[in-house]
């Protein structure tokens, strides 16, 4: 069954895909055998034994998803220049989301010998409930972040197959509300990308990123000259943005409505650079970056990198406004822009691009999901004295088995992809960005504090949002951010939910902290103080010393 | 005998309040510059004539944050690469606690 709306690739973009596939699934096997010879298999399989170097910080570090590459060029294609200050705070994540806890971190995660932030929040709290809860809440906000970057790798795969493919699932058979041709890009997504995440671990992971991320950046080196070339210069694809869109492609708000109020560019200063200190998987990487020099570097890396990435593209999809002037679904801006440009082999690689940056996602996120399931449940609830070899098969079935359960919710997919990553993004901040901050740096923050904060953040950034979608259903619109879709935001004064995430969350873990005991002195005196006492001698959540409590719980 | 602070933590705090600085120092410029150069607003309508574009790009994007931008990447490079400390980290005791992980 051929698809009448569909993007004509040639062949030949279908083959650079395929080889870009088969390189990442390389990597993960290469990675796999090069950690086989690392001792301890939790550490290396979602740590990498705390060896990663300045480039792979900072390349996988670094703030992209299928987002970047599909709902950033849409923003930008549709609302014009001001998407640019949408994303400005780029300019200083590199040191706010590595700078400011990198050190720290490292430092408590080695110290309290933690492998998952709920591990660490465990250790630093002194609180098995509140490891707990961090789980419970890294597996709801980040299966939803994962829903939406399986869709963008559907979507992606789908558009560089045959317009024939879907036929080869038996498209007719399938009814009318699914897509085969999507079900099938879905299916080669899932099983490459959970195939060497399992396979490999954290490192195939981190290989992959890195591989990837030089990947989009040369697929945008590409596509940028290309483009200013097509559209006759900045200037000129400005003058015709604005003769299509309306006089607001070229300045602030935006074009057509009010996408970016300053309310929101305030908000995205906090989002962008401030609540990726927070997400799991930053601090996932800042527990495993290999000394304080290689974090230095990295924070300079990332910086380059996020210079040449995102303002080429910024360039490119406003050039993009006037060489593709009417687009039904802009979300396709950028695999549309890129094979009416390129050469077949060329478009193969930038739509590399996209599709890598969805690969490194998912890949990066299914271990930490299957971390939590294996170290936060399954070691400290079912099997405490587990083997390697029964810790090692856990991991691969849980790393396979959550790849498979968020496949099969992506196959009746959401419209909602940029909207669900910034979501997904602004609870988890406000959930563990505090509790992150305030371990590191104050002494008198108490587990209950954190749980206070932790709960508090989530919650309001939930209520916002459900209040959101309730009002959007409803068809009101408050003309300012995204065209609501049915899922959205509710901007109480003008600001991102996240941002009344982050200011509650902060209220309540400050306050609580002050009000409730004061966490014990032995406890937080070996976290904070030179000349820590030995962690044998230190104490632990029960009050004893860790060397008389081994096998007491 | 008086507490003795982590020597990481202190370089770190100090770190993190620089960096908190310079985060909130770029948030004030880019939004105020942006709003007054470049954003549309009751009694003040933009066309194509405001634009007035340096090296292709509108002027209120020129200053408003891709100059902020570059000087951002410029502080960067010195302040990462010059001015932050190699702390030691400690040692890993991962090992330790991979054994049985209920006691931490």
């Amino acid at each position: 069954m051929s698809r009448p709306d569909a993007i004509e690739a040639h062949p030949a973009t279908l083959v650079a895909l395929v080889a870009f596939t088969l390189i990442s699934l390389g990597l993960g096997v290469v990675a796999n055998l090069v950690a086989s010879k690392r001792a301890g298999f939790l550490t290396k399989y979602f740590l990498g034994s705390r060896s990663l170097g300045a480039f792979a910080v900072a390349l996988t570090a670094a703030v992209m998803s299928g987002g970047t590459f599909v709902g950033f060029p849409s923003f930008v294609y549709q609302y014009g220049w001001v998407v640019g200050l949408w994303i400005a705070s780029y300019m200083v994540a590199p040191l706010t989301i590595l700078g400011i806890l990198g050190k720290r971190i490292g430092q408590l995660a080695r110290r309290t010998g933690a492998i998952t932030l709920p591990d660490l929040f465990r250790a630093r709290y002194a609180s098995p409930a509140l490891g707990l809860i961090t789980s419970l809440l890294i597996m709801f906000f980040l299966s939803c972040f994962l829903v939406a970057q399986f869709k963008a790798g559907g979507v992606l795969m789908k558009i560089v197959l045959p317009a024939s493919a879907g036929d080869w699932l038996g498209a007719d058979g399938l009814g009318a509300k699914l897509d085969a041709a999507y079900l099938l890009g879905l299916l080669i997504f899932t099983a490459t990308v959970v195939a060497y995440t399992a396979f490999g671990g954290f490192l195939a992971a981190v290989w992959t990123d890195v591989f990837q991320s030089i990947v989009m950046a040369v697929g945008v080196m590409i596509l940028l000259p290309l483009a200013l070339h097509a559209a006759g210069g900045m200037e000129q694809a400005t003058t015709a943005g604005m003769k299509i869109a309306g006089d607001g492609f070229a300045f602030g708000p935006g074009a057509g409505r009010a996408f970016h109020p300053m309310g929101l560019a305030f908000s995205f200063f906090v989002m962008w650079a401030i609540t990726g200190m927070g997400q799991p998987s930053t601090m996932v990487r800042l527990m495993a970056f290999r000394d304080s020099r290689t974090l230095r570097y990295s924070i300079i890396y990332q910086c380059f990198y996020n210079a040449i990435v995102y303002i080429p593209l910024i360039f490119i999809f406003v050039a993009a406004r006037s060489i593709l002037p009417g687009l039904e679904n802009p979300d396709e801006a950028m695999p549309r822009l890129v094979i009416r440009l390129s050469n077949p082999y060329w478009a193969g690689l930038v739509l590399a691009a996209p599709y890598g940056a969805v690969m490194s996602t998912v890949s990066g996120f299914l271990l930490i999901i299957a971390s939590g399931i294996v170290r936060d449940v399954y070691q400290r609830f079912i099997r405490p004295h587990a083997t390697e070899r029964e810790l090692a098969k856990a991991s691969y079935v849980a790393t396979i088995a959550v790849g498979v359960c968020v496949a099969l919710v992506a196959t009746y997919p959401p419209k909602f992809l940029q909207l669900i990553i910034v979501f997904a993004s602004s609870g988890m901040a406000a959930a563990f960005l505090v509790p992150g901050l305030m371990g590191a740096f104050w002494r008198r923050a108490s587990a209950a504090g954190a749980l206070a904060a932790m709960i508090a953040g989530s919650g309001v950034t939930l209520a916002l949002y459900a209040y959101g979608s309730y009002l959007g259903l409803q068809g009101f619109d408050q003309n300012i951010g995204p065209k609501p879709t049915g899922f959205g935001a509710y901007y109480l004064l003008g600001l991102e939910p996240g941002v009344w995430g982050l200011l509650v969350s902060l209220l309540a873990g400050v306050s609580v902290s002050l009000v409730t005991r004061p966490p014990e002195p032995k406890h937080v005196a070996w976290l904070f103080d030179a000349d820590a006492p030995d962690l044998l001698a230190a104490p632990t959540p029960h009050g004893q010393n860790r060397s008389a409590d081994v096998t007491s719980t | 005998m008086p507490k003795r602070e982590d020597s990481l933590l202190r370089n770190a705090r100090r770190e993190a309040i620089i960096i908190g600085l310079v985060w909130l120092a770029a948030t004030v410029y880019c939004c105020v510059a942006s709003y007054v150069l470049g954003y549309d607003r009751p009694g003040r309508p933009l066309g194509v004539e405001d634009v007035r574009p340096i090296f292709g790009v509108p002027r209120w994007v020129f200053w408003g944050y891709l100059v902020p931008w570059a000087v951002c990447g410029v502080f960067t490079f010195w302040f990462a690469g010059f001015y932050m400390v190699d702390d030691d980290l400690g040692s890993d005791h991962a090992e330790e606690m991979a054994e049985d992980p209920r006691d931490v």
